[in-house]
């Protein structure tokens, strides 16, 4: 398994204010075949940073008929970049060697990822809604490299409708492409925002596992900034090895510590 | 087993043997665990052994879900029961985790199995991966339109299943966890809380909601079927018996007609008419034509609607007194026009000129659920046939 290296979802086009960081790998929004982020990059840009930086490229949409129109400017992409990718379809036009599969929310045990690895699929995303124990034992019963969401505002739901446009058009609202929304009951908030190609959702609170570094620096971790304000964005940047910094921004690692109830009569 | 297969789900036995009866070429079952539908009754082994032997007397399928997402702890059992089910019979497994997958291969069970719509499967390359796995068909996801359909038909012989009725996720299935954050339960194994009915405060004057209303595909039918999708799938295990058999019978009759060239507008007319009766939200045909626009959701919360065109079932029937025994569902009167159909019945109306309670007492309306009544008939129906309400 490869040594750990942070990766960075940017939430701003100019990667020169993480200079002062020191980080030297991004992962890149592919205008029109990603969602949900808050900038995009097209190829030409791509390319040109992949001169200076370790670039992956993320295509997290489902293609539907646009897979191919992703297969036609495939080989355009400087052969340094992986792609980390959500539709499963992109295994058979991706060189297995630059492909990291990322089905969100999805690979969540150990034998899944082994029977990856028989297929040739050996760079994946796992589920971070799972605990530090069951990360313990994927790790070490697996020896693909993984890859896996240390700090984000976790992405919960992604919808091919336009949520927001949808809503704003049936009340005659302003025109206005995301919202932040609060459930009454449990107080949750969620921030949902609107695309041309869908929506998503994420959680209002920033999931971050620093906690467990040392357990988990043997990963790739991807740090997503995307709708990270300043303050913590800047925090978090500046804490990136330390263990502490759950405590320093307002965070969440509740699936971290506890597992998740799935029938009502487990719930008490 | 026919080219275009209707298939419909079941929580429970009784469910199961009414979606057969009533029409369904294969029936989609959860066993208690590794499933979907944690709150669905689901079949124990030896119901689920039950339940192959009624559907394989009557030449129909049994799939079994094992469609969840597994963590760590989920593995242990997981080939015991993938053993169980290959000795029960059952006709294929409906799978989504690659462990599941896994295991089927490891233990060269010979039950086939295929892609569950937790998958979201929409592109071609997508089915070419799955059949190079084993996958024989794939359950697309919903937000395929039928010019993604036709492009796979015309290009693969994996077979296609697809959604043509009942509730729709607001999310790519699988692709959504909101239940785990806002409720604590999981979503990909089985505790969807629904977060997406819910309604959330978004700093404007109105609740913010986003649910999807329902599909019906009543309208498109006759076109996938020229298409050449093989398996027509509706949605639903937590449904009632009367919602399986109105829908396995509206769908089984469209097909049916359809297939012996005798399928005319009205019929499609009065079967958009009972379905759109029997569900409890609005429906539409979704992503068939592209992506819905603001006529695909609901914006003010919940919105289910109660049904009662549910009035009984048929208990038996005296043909020299043109007479039945029924059970009460919901209430009907003297003078009410009502209908009644069944697996062996078409669909027929009358009218109601006589309740007779147990004690012998004539009854101006029935009012009692489960009561035992007698009422005329004039036309010969079967036990197990359902009365509605005359649908217009």
């Amino acid at each position: 398994m490869q040594k750990k290296e942070f990766l960075i979802i940017p939430n701003t086009k100019d990667l020169d204010l993480y200079k002062k960081y020191n980080l030297n790998s991004f992962i890149l929004p592919l205008q029109g075949f990603s969602i949900g982020y808050n900038c995009y990059f097209d190829i030409g840009e791509i390319n040109e940073l992949s001169k200076q930086y370790n670039i992956y490229v993320i295509v997290n949409k489902f293609l539907h008929m646009t897979i191919y129109d992703f297969k036609r400017i495939y080989n355009k992409f400087n052969n340094k970049i992986k792609f980390i990718v959500e539709d499963i379809g992109l295994v058979n036009i991706i060189d297995k060697d630059r492909l990291i599969l990322y089905e969100n929310h999805i690979l969540s045990n150990y034998k899944a990822i082994n029977y990856l690895s028989t297929l040739d699929i050996n760079n994946v995303v796992i589920n971070n809604d799972l605990t530090i124990d069951e990360l313990k034992e994927i790790i070490s019963k697996t020896s693909s490299n993984i890859y896996y969401y240390y700090v984000s505002k976790n992405m919960l739901m992604y919808s091919r409708r336009n949520l927001v446009k949808n809503f704003n058009k049936y009340y005659e609202l302003e025109d206005t492409n995301n919202y932040l929304l609060s459930e009454s009951v449990t107080h949750k908030e969620l921030e949902i925002s609107d695309e041309e190609v869908g929506s998503v959702v994420r959680y209002h609170k920033i999931f971050c596992a620093s906690k467990y570094l040392n357990d988990l620096n043997i990963l790739n971790l991807i740090i997503d900034l995307t709708n990270i304000n300043d303050t913590s964005m800047h925090m978090i940047l500046e804490n990136i090895d330390n263990e502490k910094l759950c405590d320093l921004i307002d965070s969440d690692y509740y699936f971290l510590e506890n597992d998740i109830k799935y029938k009502v009569g487990d719930i008490k | 087993m026919r080219k275009y297969e209707l298939l419909l789900p079941a929580g429970d036995l009784n469910r199961l043997k009414i979606a057969i009866d009533y029409g369904a070429d294969s029936v989609y079952i959860g066993g208690y665990d590794y499933s979907l539908r944690a709150n669905a009754n689901n079949f124990s082994l030896s119901e689920i052994e039950e339940a192959v032997k009624y559907a394989h007397e009557r030449g129909k399928k049994v799939y079994v879900t094992v469609n969840m997402i597994f963590h760590n702890v989920d593995l242990d059992g997981l080939d015991n029961y993938l053993l169980s089910l290959d000795k029960i019979g059952i006709d294929s497994y409906i799978v989504c985790d690659f462990a599941v997958i896994e295991a089927i291969k490891r233990l060269k069970i010979k039950t086939p199995f295929f892609i569950s719509t937790q998958k979201s499967i929409t592109n071609l390359e997508a089915i070419k991966f799955y059949k190079s796995l084993g996958a024989y068909k794939v359950v697309l996801a919903r937000e395929c339109t039928r010019d993604d359909i036709k492009f796979f038909k015309e290009n693969i012989d994996t077979e296609i299943e697809v959604f043509i009725h009942g509730a729709m996720c607001t999310s790519y299935s699988g692709r959504c966890v909101m239940s785990n954050y806002v409720t604590l339960r999981d979503s990909n194994r089985g505790g969807c809380s629904q977060v997406c009915r819910f309604t959330f405060d978004n700093n404007t004057n109105h609740d913010y909601a986003f649910s999807s209303k329902d599909l019906n595909m009543i309208d498109y039918i006759s076109d996938m079927m020229d298409l050449g999708i093989e398996s027509y799938k509706v949605e639903g295990r937590m449904k009632s018996l009367y919602y399986i058999a109105t829908v396995a019978n509206a769908y089984r009759t469209i097909m049916d007609k359809k297939i012996n060239g005798t399928l005319k507008p009205d019929d499609i007319d009065y079967y958009k008419k009972v379905l759109n009766r029997v569900s409890n939200r609005e429906n539409i045909a979704q992503f068939y034509n592209g992506v819905p626009s603001v006529e695909g959701q609901y914006y003010s919360g919940r919105q289910e609607v109660s049904n009662q065109d549910f009035l009984g079932v048929i208990v038996s029937y005296d043909k020299n007194k043109n007479e039945a025994i029924i059970e009460q569902r919901n209430k009907f009167s003297v003078g009410d026009t009502i209908e009644v159909f069944g697996p062996k019945t078409n669909v027929q109306k009358f009218k109601i000129e006589y309740i007779i309670n147990e004690d012998n007492e004539q009854m101006d309306s029935a009012i009692h659920p489960q009561e035992i009544l007698k009422i005329n008939i004039p036309f010969e129906v079967q036990k197990g046939d359902i009365m509605r309400i005359q649908i217009t």
